[in-house]
């Protein structure tokens, strides 16, 4: 009679871990995974404004996996460009648009450009948005370029850091926390 | 729910007791018992002493040695009594199930100390007596007031701890950790996430009444991945008399404001039926622990644990225990040590201070990690009076294992913010049947087979770091011992294989399943000489395997704690260990002198090579990691004197060195532990005023810095040597209630800042500064039939 109960007791247990196997079996469909996967800037020439172009910073497959596609960014000398960032998650369906939540939540995030030494000295970036405390944001600013050097085209580097604030408050300093920190390839012509 | 469960386990076997206990029958059966007559003071052994049982009314005398044998002794419970001339005499009733050895310790009259031990054969394991091992008793691991598992071995001779902040950490032995060592807790092997180094071992402490170790490659008795050592944890044993008893303890810790209370009950019913229980369970809750300098926020903890074992003797031969336990845990990663990007990590490598710091909290934010682990096992024991002991064991054990990321900061309504990053659930059904045969021409001996079964079930809102697997093993085992004289001779040999199959989701319509094979042949062979009864000589040839991790086969992501991008490689084979170990003891009155010397040789050891190629990412370009293998020595030895300076004051020495080398590439192994010395004295008195067992020790630690590494692969040098000095002292207090005895300890006494090679965290922070510690235990009698003069 005792003894139904004991192997009724372990027959339980090993019943239990075997329909374990069937959901090992079946890995779950992972939905939740929020990520950026694209990051692409609308140029625009302001002295020219049919001079629009489109660069991009992407990695669809996520981190790993194939390389970026990473494009350049050309710029003239003695223009002024608007630049427009769009960040996208490009693995959802549909396509999440991740710069308009950015947007909302602008009074913990800035956007940081810096450029590499061959141009830091001719490249010029403005804040054109600001958030509710009228503090810098970055998704659209302005760059100019100008320099009196003579050898053109000069090869160079643009750094876009998204810093994020949490429990410190935002200010004139990049965060210890990044949602981005990319580099596009600058390339500015006379 | 978690608790409901646990509350069904309850019901489940008491359930099932009650039924058994219906059909009863004893079997009148004959026990010898041996008693070794000591002086309690000197440890001297007292001849001619007299001994009985007090249903036979005749005397035995001891020899020489002090030894006596009483034979002839019914099963069930008997009075001994000890007596000697000049000595109060002792008298204990013993619940006799099986022959037992005991050492008396007779006190003087002139004191009032009493002591005994008791080892009885029904609790001990037939295992290896040859090769290195230490054991922490009851009162070691009571001193230690460890809040944290890892903690208990970090004053033992060869170990360390690989720590990532204040509140993770695991142990190391000879330099080898993870699942290169194999845990057991109250019999049942440990299976968790063992693989990742922020993953801590599912043990609580307060649980612990003894711990072994084997320091060494060991697969022979206890199976694959035992290739650096194993840790066995003991409960307190069962009560010897019909009653209840318990023990209630509390601990306070200054640097963290940490508080743990903890409390065993334990229970014996029935002469005859003999059932016996066990029912532990401990609280703790710590704040962010404090450097020096600066709070390392978010590092609290919340742990709570529940651990029961129940034995049924249901006749003389036949037993059976059903054991469980409730692991849950909360801890805080600390916060600055969260790394997104490379520049992030850049800039937090430069600063001296971590660059987020909060005020104290005992609040546990995001990143953490959440862990339940599970056990419930059912022993059968069943003795054939003529060949031996059969053991059939079955455990099961879920583990649990959440962690959480910081979420993404652009959508506070997301997903990420409220479900586990990683998800990860291990299911484990182990069998295991052991048959321990009785003495044949002087040799004893053990042989079993193995079955564990395993499923992992991965999810979370990030990429799985390892894939859904189910996995078989399968394992036999031979261990004999020969003794004769002054020699002690032991071999054995184990197969093992595995089966393991992974699914991987390569779409929502398709899944990717990978089988594959894993086998190890393992051996051991051992032989102690003792040259007399002072000096003794052992050495060990042993081998053990484990077949190559999930993690080290498939993973592909990236670590924020590391902030490395590692690679699995699915063509990793098992790895081999062949381990040398001599050891050489020396025991006098003036002196005892230990050595160890051990060479283990790991054939295809896998480890975590960097890649030339940096991960580019959205975040930064990741130091690349890919899993590969090489074959790897890793030599060294353990040293230790202990040297009384008078009757009361004692000096420990000991030292540890480790020599780890990759022998393919010719160069140091990385994250291997610095060497350590450390002495102490220790000052033990029976009595002083209202104090008895008075125990201080005053320890001065040495950790060098760790010069063998290769230069460029780390993004920051090995840190510097440290020294920390570390006091404690310890009493009991005898009140008329209860004896209450006291722990008050302090480490790092100095509150230097300091960072250790082993802790992960170390870019990040400093260890935490001066700890002060109190712990009071007291023991509560419930009831108990026959009380005892003393």
């Amino acid at each position: 009679m005792k003894k139904i109960f004991l192997y009724l007791f372990i027959f339980s247990i090993i019943s239990f871990a075997s329909c374990k196997k069937d959901e090992a079996k079946n890995p779950e469909v992972n939905n939740a995974q929020e990520q950026i996967t694209s990051v692409y800037l609308s140029i625009v020439n302001q002295s020219n404004v049919n001079e629009t172009y489109l660069v991009k910073w992407k990695d669809l497959d996520g981190d790993g996996g194939n390389v970026p596609s990473i494009d350049t960014i050309s710029l003239n000398n003695n223009n002024e460009y608007k630049v427009d960032i769009l960040v996208l998650d490009e693995s959802k369906n549909p396509i999440d648009t991740v710069s308009s939540e950015i947007l909302e939540e602008a009074d913990v995030h800035r956007f940081f450009f810096t450029a590499s030494n061959e141009i830091k000295d001719m490249f010029n970036t403005t804040y054109l948005d600001f958030d509710s405390k009228n503090r810098p944001v970055g998704l659209s600013f302005k760059i100019k370029v100008n320099s009196s050097n003579t050898s053109w085209p000069v090869f160079g580097n643009l750094n876009v850091t998204l810093s994020h604030y949490d429990g410190v408050e935002k200010d004139n300093n990049p965060s210890s926390e990044s949602d981005l920190d990319i580099n596009f390839p600058v390339r500015i012509s006379r | 729910m978690k608790k409901a469960l646990v509350f069904i386990w309850v019901l489940m076997f008491t359930f099932l007791f009650s039924n058994v206990f219906a059909q009863e029958k004893s079997l009148g059966k004959f026990y010898k018992i041996q008693l070794k007559v000591l002086d309690s003071l000197s440890g001297i052994s007292l001849p001619a002493a007299t001994a009985q049982i007090s249903k036979h009314r005749h005397f035995h005398f001891t020899d020489d040695n002090g030894l006596v044998t009483l034979d002839s002794v019914k099963s069930g419970l008997n009075l001994v009594q000890v007596s000697f001339v000049g000595y109060h005499s002792f008298e204990k009733v013993l619940d006799v199930r099986a022959d037992m050895i005991l050492e008396v310790l007779l006190c003087p009259t002139n004191f009032h100390l009493h002591e005994y031990t008791v080892h009885s054969h029904e609790l001990t394991e037939f295992g290896s007596e040859n090769q290195s091992r230490i054991k922490l008793s009851a009162l070691q691991i009571q001193r230690t007031s460890a809040m944290v598992f890892s903690d208990l071995f970090k004053q033992i001779p060869g170990m360390q701890t690989l720590s990532s902040g204040p509140a993770i950490s695991k142990p190391i032995i000879r330099g080898l950790h993870s699942n290169r060592i194999a845990l057991f807790n109250n019999g049942t092997k440990l299976e968790s996430q063992s693989w990742g180094a922020e993953h801590g071992p599912e043990i609580d402490p307060f649980s612990a009444n003894e711990i072994e170790l084997i320091k060494g490659a060991a697969s022979v008795e206890y199976g694959p991945e035992a290739i650096g050592g194993v840790i066995k944890i003991s409960p307190k044993p069962y009560r010897q008399l019909v009653g209840i008893d318990g023990v209630v303890s509390m601990n306070a810790y200054s640097n963290n404001k940490a508080f743990a209370f903890s409390n065993l009950l334990n229970g014996t019913h029935g002469i005859k039926r003999h059932f016996n229980w066990r029912l532990q369970s401990s609280y703790k809750i710590g704040g962010d622990s404090k450097a020096p300098n600066y709070v390392i926020s978010n590092t609290g903890f919340k742990e709570t644990d529940l651990n029961f074992s129940s034995l049924y003797q249901i006749s003389e031969a036949f037993g059976i225990e059903i054991t469980g336990s409730y692991f849950q845990n909360e801890l805080g990663i600390m916060r600055a040590a969260h790394i997104s990007s490379t520049s992030d990590l850049k800039k937090a490598i430069s600063s001296s201070k971590p660059l987020i710091e909060f005020p104290f909290s005992y609040e546990i934010n995001r990143p953490k990690q959440n862990v339940t682990h599970n056990i419930l096992a059912a022993k059968l024991n069943y003795d054939y009076p003529q060949l031996g002991k059969i053991r059939l064991m079955y455990a099961y054990q879920m583990n649990h294992r959440m962690e959480y990321d910081r979420g993404v900061s652009w959508n506070p309504a997301s997903l990420t913010h409220t479900l586990p990053a990683y998800d990860l659930k291990l299911y484990s059904g182990n069998f295991d049947l052991q048959f321990e045969h009785k003495e044949f021409r002087k040799i004893t001996g053990k042989m079993g087979a193995t079955y564990l079964t395993q499923s992992n079930i991965s999810s979370g809102t990030q990429k799985p770091i390892i894939p859904n697997f189910i996995a078989q093993t399968f394992g036999v085992f031979i261990f004999e011992r020969y003794k004769s004289g002054r020699w002690n001779l032991e071999a054995g040999a184990r197969f093992d294989s595995r089966f393991q199959s992974v699914y991987q989701r390569i779409s929502s319509t398709s899944i990717n399943e990978i089988k594959k094979n894993f086998s190890g042949l393992t051996f051991v062979a051992s032989s102690a000489f003792h040259l007399s009864s002072e000096l003794q000589i052992q050495f060990t040839q042993s081998s053990a395997w484990r077949a190559p991790a999930v993690n080290e086969l498939y993973s592909y992501g990236l670590h924020n704690g590391l902030a490395s991008f590692e690679i699995g490689n699915e063509n990793l084979v098992p790895e081999f260990a062949y381990n040398s170990d001599l050891a050489f003891k020396w025991k006098t009155d003036f002196v005892s002198i230990d050595f160890n010397l051990f060479k283990n040789t790991i054939n295809n050891f896998i480890y975590a090579k960097p890649d030339t190629n940096a991960t580019l990412t959205l975040r930064g370009a990741f130091p690349t990691f890919r899993f590969t293998q090489t074959n790897a020595d890793l030599s060294g030895f353990e040293f230790q004197v202990a040297k009384p300076l008078s009757k009361r004051f004692l000096l420990n020495l000991s030292y540890s060195f480790l020599y780890a080398n990759d022998v393919t590439n010719n160069q140091p192994l990385i994250y291997m532990p610095a060497n350590r010395l450390k002495s102490s004295i220790v000052l033990n008195q029976s009595k002083w005023k209202y104090f008895t067992d008075i125990f201080s020790s005053i320890d001065f630690e040495s950790v060098f810095r760790q010069n063998r590494f290769v230069e460029g692969l780390d993004y920051v040098a090995p840190p510097p040597a440290y020294f920390l000095i570390n006091f404690q002292t310890a009493f009991t207090v005898q009140t008329k209630l209860s004896n209450m005895s006291f722990v008050i300890g302090v480490r790092n006494l100095m509150n230097n800042s300091y960072r250790d090679y082993m802790n992960r965290f170390r870019y990040f922070t400093d260890e935490p500064g001066r700890n002060i510690y109190l712990s009071v235990q007291f023991p509560i009698q419930y009831y108990q039939t026959k009380k005892l003069k003393s």
